[in-house]
Formats: structure tokens, C-alpha cells, sequence
């Protein structure tokens, strides 16, 4: 009953947002170059659904996302924050958290160019230490900037959230998971000064960056590893290629609500060979099941 | 972080705010209805929007590089008004209250007579996009409110020496029992003029805390009516948006019923005064004036008075009134050119007219001048540098203090110029001088008796400042905030170490490069009183350090670690123990700071005046509460959840 409470807020605050994404292409004037534009619909869901707070917008458990407009650029960005830091009292979604929200201010003060991703990954790490309440944690970042000028997307990377492109039902373009070890993605982190030492700590510089070309009716997901190591390729495939092309709203909202709706089904289900469970018995581990973790679901399609 | 609840909740407003109106439609009743209504079809072709660029400011708190706490967040749409706090997106200045007068650092006030009734301390400029008259200007301030006291506006197409406007100007709001946002939007002079740029000047003596500001938005209209009428009372309500942000006029009037103000369209000009002199024509009524000067009195008094009581009474004149006395008589005349009266000379006040022909009509008086003040001066761009050199190598061979704060016709051949003709300079202050490149890395001479000099937010490098240190032998104190062009702060902690043992205070603020080695050097410095290590990154574990420092400078009054968060209570308590005569200290951000250490700090720093505590996550309401009865002498600061950050000193 909670999930579908949550995931109605979810779809009008959704929808909100969709709509005020919709494109220029609507409208009676028709410009001489059509820029591109995302659409883009979001769902998702924490591990740990509690009823004492009301949902906030931008956050599922220890994600993030933001969505923002800069001045010829379209961004969407997703975090993770490490769960781990909950042991040393110290709560892992605010990390995340501020560092997509910092993202979003970046990109709405205009102080990024369109093609320089990384850079507002690191300008976001910085800011964490320029705020008088000291912040502390860790997550790894997904970024991707449309760029509407050139109607290309650019994105960094760092850690194991990432994106997909598809195109005419292939994958045409998509992100590598980066670790360390297994189940220990690279990560950006704020340490207590007293252990800077011994925390896993990646620069901003290790993130991977790439640029590509998007066309009209291009499918982009962007989720973090909930989603990933929960459902296989394939279906994520299905259902990305029934909404190539869609403007509708509401038909991008149903299919970023099934991906959801998926990943957290075969998260919990004890028994079935999530692509998690299939990377950990390639690491010698023997384990099924799906991984239980939050949810974040990021589905855009390219409108031009 | 403060997390964003999805919604906007009226009933929270309105518990939030001191007054309002309410401008959704459901609770008005019919009389407001009928009143704006009658006044939309008077106020057409008014236009609302928020400032859209930052063109100038004097400090910030946050590092150029920086989103936090800086300038830049002022611009657009508020993004946590009517929130009340301590957030990073809004702007905040670089200091409050007394306490930098206070400090060993302070300054001393230049012509004190011409500062007027209100000092302005910090300035804004901000630009909007749509040229309009001003109507209404509204300041969203979230936290601490009440220092804004002047609010002018430069006219367009104007050159910028006649352009600036007064359009607002009042003391600072005793806003200390305030614990809430507020929306300043004073009444403001009405003139005819479109004006696109605003100039918001603050004085912060009076605030308990930083000032911290959201948003500036202008309402006004595009075109003066040709009926040269406009009936005021309906401007404060159409500032209506659709979040309905609430009015709170500074001013205890009945908001909904202004007055019938009508402006008449010959409004008050200034008139033309019959002379050139360039203070003159600030004055208004100077037609009276002179025409009551004209007239022949029975008996002048004046005539009794010997010389010298007449040049001790004008002695406490401000300039504008001096240039009249000037005029009054060949006697007169004779006592007010004397350049006695300008061997301190303060223009700050008179920043909005400076130019060229202001600073030559001075030239003939100004051969023993000793100081100078030309803060802001630059903002009319009204000067060139090569005239402001001629006038250095004229008038300033006897300079000692020499303030170009927010110049922006300082620059490299300005520094040589003074470097060459200033032989005696003491103090030199370049605050926001940004147009200075520091090319010419060492200047041609020393700087013999240099002892202050102020470096913050210019862009001035290692080499360069290295080479100026060494010229300065008798340098006591020194300022290099900000200065984001130093790539080795350690290599000037060591060259101060060993060039000038007798520094007295040093300011690092936002040093980012200054690291363990750097304060290490700093320990030769057995004379120093003032060290502002606020938000130098490097040293976030300072180690030893610290340690060292304090036990090597037992003067030390005034010491800020702002947020290096490997400061723990050893630190703390060491401060204490070594630093007898500790009196401001600031610890915001230090999560590491525990409730012991503090309360035994407290204990043995008799001398202790002021102490931050904001951000440290051990320490709760309760425990500041306990402390604040305890030790009333200290100001402790601490924004508790009712925000009663309550201390009046």
C-alpha cells in the first residue's frame, strides 16, 4: 500500500516535471534549428521504505538525482551514496544528496560549459568542502549533459551507476562499471580528517568521460546499481525499445515505473540469477538472488 | 543540507513572517479585490524581475571559485527565501558587528568628520535586464536582516559620473530580536529616470551575525507617464508573484493605505549652482543658500574669532561643507584653502560623482596631504590610471595612508607610481583591486616604512608577493584573503618568517594552499596578535602544528579556524593555555570540538570576548545556553533552532 502511495506521489510529481520538459515542438513556431531536448520521467525506490518521512523529491534512500537546465544544456545526474558510512554515524544520503544538488545549482548559475561534464562533477566534490556544515560521506556520480548546440550528449562517470542509449532496440552507447574490487565501486569521498588515510577516496579525474551523437527519439537510461545489477540486459532492452520515439508523458512514466517496479521485484527475490549473483559467482563467490539496494530510474528520450 | 519538502505550506508562512498580505485570491476579502483591480488598469507596463548578473561587489565569503556563500547567489529567483538560516546559496559578506574593530588588525577611520551619518561598510552593484523606473525595490534577506542603509540606481545613458541616483538611504534596522525572514522593500525616492543598474551599500556594526541575502528583485515601470503623475498607492501590491511573496515595510506604516503621494512633474531637480565646483552641485537648495549668503549682516561675530579658533572650527567640517565656507569671504577663503584642512582627505562618500575634474579641483590644496581614502572611487570609472598617477606624483610625497579599496583604475604603473613617489607610505590598502595584473613582479625600491598592507581578492602571485615582503622591512600587518593566484603559501609564510619578525596580524583567509610546513615557519613570529587561518583546506589536519604556533606567539588576541575540521579539543585547549590574552576566537564547523574542551576553555580565557561555535555538531543548545549565563561577558555565537542567537552587546 506504502509503494503505491509512494510511487502516486511519485508519477503527478513526475508528471510535473514532464511536463515542463516538453519539448518547443509543441508549440506553433517553428524554429529555423530545432534543439534538442530530454524528456524524461523518474521512479525509483529506497531499500528500506520508511513511513515516519514523507518522501523528498530528488532522493530515494542513499540516491540522488537532479535534473537541471543550463543555458544551451540539458542535465540529468544520478549518485549513490555508500551505505557504509552508516556505521561510523554518519548518514550516507546526505552526501549524495548535496552533491546533486550542488550539480543542479552549478548548471542553473551557468558556471558549466556543455561539454565539460567532469568538470562539474569535481566543481560539485569542491563545493562539499566549501560549506560550513562539514559533509561526509561517499557516492559514486553519473552525469550526462545534452548538449544542445551540437546535438550530442557528453557524460562522466565514476563508480558503478551509469547510463545506456538505445537505438532502433540495440544498445547503441553505455557506461562501464568502474570498481576496484568487486562490490566496491570507485567512489567520491569526503573522509573525517582523522581516517583520510585509510577511505577509499577517488579524485574527480578518475571519472570516465565520453561524447556522442544523438539523434531524434534516442532512449537514455540512467540508474544507479540497483537497477543494473537487478535486471538483465535484456529486459531492460524490452522495455527501453517500446518507448523509442514517445513524447507522451505519461507513457514515459509507465515504462520508467516498470524498470522500477522490476529491479526492486528481482531484488528481493531469493532465488533468482540477478546479473549481481552472476558477477559474484564469476568472483568466486557462489550466491543467488538479487541484490537489495535503492532504486533509481532516470528514463529521457531525445526530442528534437 | 536542509531537505525540501515537496509543497508550500501558507499556515508555515504566515507563522514565519511578522506581516503580510496575502495575495492569493481565495482569502481576500472584496475591498482588495476592488482596489487592485482599479489599480491594474493605472499601473500597466509594470514590470517585476530579479537582479540577473552580479556587475561589482566589496567582499564576499566565499572564494571566487566558489558557488557558497557568494556573490553570484544573488542573482535570480530566491532559492531558499522565506526560509531562515545559514544556507550556502546565499550571499554573505566577509564580516559583522564591531568585532573587526575590535580586532588588532583594525584600521583607523580617515577624515571621520566626512563620514556622514551613515558609514557604508560593503556594496553590491547588481544589473537587471529590462531598463525600468523604480518603483519598488525588495531585498530577501534569510538571515540576520537589517544591514542594508543605502539603495541608489544608475540611470542609463547617462555617463556614469552623473548617473548614480540616491534612492533609498537610512540607518541600520535594529533587527536583533528578529528571528524570521524579511523582505526588505523601503519606500524609495521616486524619480523619472529608467534605471537598470542598482548600487545596495550595507553597514553591518549593528548585526549580531552575518547578513545573509537570497534574492534582490526591482519593480517598476518601463515608461514615466506623460501626465508626469503616478499615484503611488498602488505600487507595494502589485509585487504580487506566484509564490506570493509577503511584504514587511522597515517603516511601522499601515501598509495598506499609503498615502496619496503625487509626484509633480517638475520634481525637485538639483538646481545649477552658479560655480564649477564639483561638491557644490551635490548640494540641494544651494540657491537658497547663496542667496542668503548674499544678503548683509548687521554684525560678524566672526571677525572677533582669531584664525586659528576659525580653522580649529572648521577643522570638524565634512568636505562639502568646507568647499561652502570656502566661498563665504576672501577670509574665509583664505583659512579653507589651507592645506591643513586636507592632509586627510576621505572620498568614499562621494563615490557615486567621483571623477577627474572632482580629484583636480583638490590638486591645488593637497601638497601635505597624509592620507588618503579613495574607497570605491572607481565604481564611475571616472578617473584613468594615468591621471591618478600624475596626481600620486604630485600630491604624494608626503602620503602615508594611501586607501584604494574596489579601485578599478589601480594597476600595475599605479603600484610603481607609488612605489616611487609614496616614500613614506605606511599603510596601503588594495582590497578588490582586480585590475592590477602584478606583471612587474619586483617593484624599483623598497618601501621603507611600509607597515600595513591589505592584498585581499587582488590577483597578485607567489614571485610578486614574495618580492614585496622583502621590500617591506617594518611590515606589522598583512592581508592575503582571497588571493587565488598564490599557488605556494608556504613559501610567503616563510619568506614573512624570515623578513618580518615583527608581524603583528596575518590573514589567510581562504588560503587553500597553506599547509603544516607554512604554519610551522610561522612560529618565528613571537609578536603576532591576529592569525586568520578560516577555510585554508591544507591545514584540515594540522598535526602538531597548531601547537607549535600558539606556544611561540603568546600575544595571540584573535585566532580563526573556520572549518579545518581536524581541530580538536588538544588545540582548543592549548589556545587557552598559551594565549592568556585570547579575546576573539572562531571555531565554526569543527566537528571534532566537544563540550569539555569548550567549557574548560571558557574557564581559563579571562580575556575572552567573542567565540564562535556554529556547525559543531557536539555542541547543543543546552550546553551555549548554560555558558551564556555563566560568562556574560562572552559573546558566544550559536544559531539555536528558534534561532535565538541572542547576545546584545
Amino acid at each position: 500500500m506504502q509503494q503505491i502511495v509512494t510511487t502516486g506521489r511519485l508519477i503527478s510529481r513526475a508528471l510535473w516535471n514532464g511536463f515542463t520538459n516538453l519539448a518547443p515542438s509543441n508549440s506553433e513556431h517553428v524554429n529555423k534549428k530545432r534543439e534538442p531536448s530530454f524528456l524524461y520521467a523518474v521512479c525509483g525506490f529506497p531499500k528500506e521504505s520508511s513511513r515516519k518521512h514523507p518522501p523528498i523529491k530528488g532522493k530515494f534512500g542513499d540516491d540522488a538525482w537532479f535534473s537541471a537546465k543550463g543555458k544551451a544544456t540539458d542535465v540529468l545526474g544520478v549518485a549513490d551514496g555508500v551505505g557504509g558510512w552508516r556505521h561510523y554515524g554518519i548518514d550516507p544520503g546526505e552526501f549524495s544528496s548535496f552533491l546533486m544538488t550542488t550539480c543542479e545549482r552549478l548548471v542553473s548559475l551557468g558556471k558549466i560549459k556543455p561539454n565539460e561534464p567532469n568538470k562539474l562533477l569535481a566543481q560539485s566534490y569542491y563545493e562539499l568542502l566549501e560549506n560550513k556544515q562539514p559533509i561526509l560521506g561517499s557516492s559514486t556520480a553519473c552525469v550526462v549533459v545534452l548538449n544542445k548546440e551540437t546535438s550530442s550528449i557528453y557524460t562522466a562517470n565514476i563508480g558503478d551507476s551509469g547510463f545506456m542509449v538505445v537505438r532502433g532496440g540495440h544498445v547503441v552507447h553505455r557506461s562501464e562499471e568502474q570498481q576496484h574490487y568487486f562490490n566496491t565501486p570507485y567512489q567520491l569521498s569526503v573522509p573525517p580528517p582523522a581516517h583520510s588515510g585509510q577511505v577509499l577516496s577517488d579524485s574527480p579525474d578518475s571519472a570516465d568521460t565520453s561524447d556522442f551523437a544523438v539523434e531524434n527519439g534516442d532512449v537514455i537510461l540512467l540508474a544507479t546499481d540497483g537497477v543494473f545489477d537487478n535486471v538483465p540486459d535484456h529486459l531492460l532492452l524490452k522495455e527501453l525499445s517500446k518507448i523509442e520515439g514517445v513524447r507522451d508523458p505519461t507513457k514515459l512514466q509507465c515504462a520508467a515505473n516498470t524498470i522500477a517496479w522490476m529491479a526492486r521485484i528481482l531484488a528481493f527475490d531469493r532465488s533468482f540469477l540477478s546479473p549481481f549473483a552472476l558477477s559474484a559467482q564469476a568472483n568466486g563467490i557462489n550466491t543467488v538472488g538479487g541484490k537489495p539496494d535503492d532504486i533509481t530510474v532516470l528514463l529521457a528520450t531525445i526530442a528534437i | 543540507m536542509n531537505d525540501e519538502q515537496v509543497g508550500f505550506n501558507l499556515d508555515d508562512l504566515r507563522k514565519l513572517c511578522k506581516s503580510y498580505i496575502d495575495y492569493t485570491r481565495t482569502y481576500m476579502d472584496r475591498k482588495q479585490v476592488r482596489r487592485i483591480n482599479k489599480q491594474r488598469s493605472t499601473l500597466d507596463n509594470f514590470v517585476f524581475q530579479f537582479s540577473s548578473e552580479v556587475v561589482d561587489f566589496s567582499s564576499q565569503y566565499g572564494s571566487d571559485i566558489s558557488i557558497s556563500y557568494t556573490a553570484s547567489n544573488v542573482t535570480g529567483r530566491p532559492s531558499k527565501f522565506p526560509n531562515y538560516g545559514d544556507f550556502p546559496q546565499s550571499y554573505v559578506m566577509r564580516s559583522y558587528g564591531p568585532w573587526r574593530d575590535l580586532a588588532p588588525s583594525r584600521k583607523c577611520p580617515i577624515m571621520p568628520q566626512n563620514a556622514g551619518r551613515i558609514r557604508s561598510e560593503d556594496y553590491i552593484i547588481l544589473s537587471f535586464e529590462i531598463p525600468v523606473v523604480p518603483l519598488v525595490i525588495s531585498i530577501f534577506e534569510t538571515f540576520t536582516p537589517g544591514s542594508v542603509v543605502r539603495i541608489s540606481g544608475k540611470v542609463v545613458d547617462l555617463p556614469d559620473t552623473m548617473a548614480w541616483r540616491l534612492l533609498w538611504e537610512g540607518l541600520p534596522q535594529n533587527c536583533n530580536g528578529l528571528r524570521h525572514s524579511r523582505l526588505f522593500a523601503p519606500k524609495l525616492n521616486y524619480i523619472k529616470e529608467l534605471v537598470k543598474e542598482i548600487c545596495i551599500e550595507f553597514n553591518h556594526s549593528q548585526l549580531d551575525y552575518y547578513t545573509e541575502l537570497d534574492a534582490v528583485s526591482m519593480g517598476g515601470i518601463l515608461k514615466y507617464p506623460e501626465s508626469g503623475e503616478l499615484d503611488i498607492i498602488s505600487i507595494p501590491m502589485v509585487t504580487h508573484t506566484s509564490l506570493g511573496y509577503v511584504y514587511d515595510n522597515n517603516e511601522e506604516q499601515d501598509q495598506e493605505i499609503l498615502s496619496d503621494i503625487r509626484v509633480p512633474s517638475m520634481a525637485s531637480n538639483i538646481p545649477m549652482s552658479t560655480s564649477l565646483d564639483p561638491f557644490l552641485k551635490l548640494i540641494k537648495n544651494i540657491e537658497e543658500l547663496e542667496n542668503e549668503w548674499r544678503k548683509e549682516p548687521d554684525v560678524d561675530y566672526t571677525l572677533r574669532l582669531p584664525n586659528e579658533s576659525l580653522m580649529q572650527i572648521f577643522s570638524y567640517l565634512d568636505l562639502k561643507s568646507l568647499r561652502l565656507c570656502m566661498r563665504v569671504c576672501k577670509r574665509f577663503n583664505n583659512i579653507c584653502t589651507d592645506g591643513y584642512f586636507y592632509r586627510e582627505l576621505n572620498l568614499k562618500p562621494y563615490w557615486c560623482s567621483f571623477s577627474y575634474s572632482m580629484l583636480i579641483s583638490l590638486e591645488p590644496y593637497c601638497n601635505q596631504m597624509t592620507k588618503l581614502d579613495l574607497s570605491w572611487c572607481g565604481i564611475t570609472k571616472g578617473i584613468l590610471s594615468t591621471a591618478f598617477n600624475l596626481f600620486i606624483k604630485k600630491c604624494g610625497t608626503n602620503l602615508t595612508h594611501l586607501r584604494l579599496d574596489c579601485c578599478g583604475f589601480v594597476n600595475d604603473t599605479t603600484l610603481i607610481a607609488i612605489n616611487l613617489f609614496c616614500k613614506y607610505i605606511k599603510e596601503l590598502s588594495l582590497r578588490s583591486c582586480t585590475s592590477i595584473d602584478f606583471e612587474l613582479i619586483c617593484p624599483p625600491q623598497k618601501f621603507p616604512e611600509m607597515e600595513r598592507i591589505d592584498f585581499y581578492r587582488t590577483n597578485i602571485t607567489t614571485d610578486c608577493l614574495h618580492f614585496y615582503i622583502t621590500c617591506m622591512p617594518k611590515l606589522k600587518h598583512i592581508n592575503l584573503g582571497s588571493c587565488k593566484r598564490i599557488d605556494c603559501m608556504d613559501h610567503i609564510a616563510y619568506t614573512l618568517s624570515s623578513s618580518n619578525k615583527q608581524l603583528v596580524s596575518v590573514d589567510f583567509w581562504k588560503s587553500y594552499t597553506l599547509s603544516q610546513t607554512g604554519l610551522r615557519f610561522l612560529t618565528a613570529l613571537k609578536q603576532l596578535e591576529e592569525i586568520d587561518l578560516g577555510w585554508c583546506l591544507g591545514l584540515s589536519i594540522p598535526g602538531d602544528s597548531l601547537l607549535d604556533l600558539v606556544k611561540s606567539c603568546p600575544k595571540l588576541k584573535k585566532i580563526i579556524v573556520v572549518s579545518l575540521r581536524g581541530v580538536s579539543d588538544r588545540d582548543l585547549l592549548a589556545f587557552a593555555d598559551y594565549c592568556p590574552l585570547l579575546e576573539q576566537i572562531d571555531l565554526v564547523g569543527l566537528r571534532a570540538i566537544t563540550v569539555d574542551a569548550c567549557s574548560k576553555f571558557l574557564q581559563k580565557c579571562k580575556n575572552l570576548k567573542l567565540m564562535d561555535v556554529n556547525f559543531c555538531e557536539n555542541i547543543k543548545e543546552g550546553d551555549v545556553q548554560v555558558w551564556r549565563l555563566k560568562y556574560p561577558n562572552v559573546c558566544i555565537q550559536f544559531t539555536t533552532s528558534d534561532h535565538s542567537n541572542v547576545y546584545h552587546y
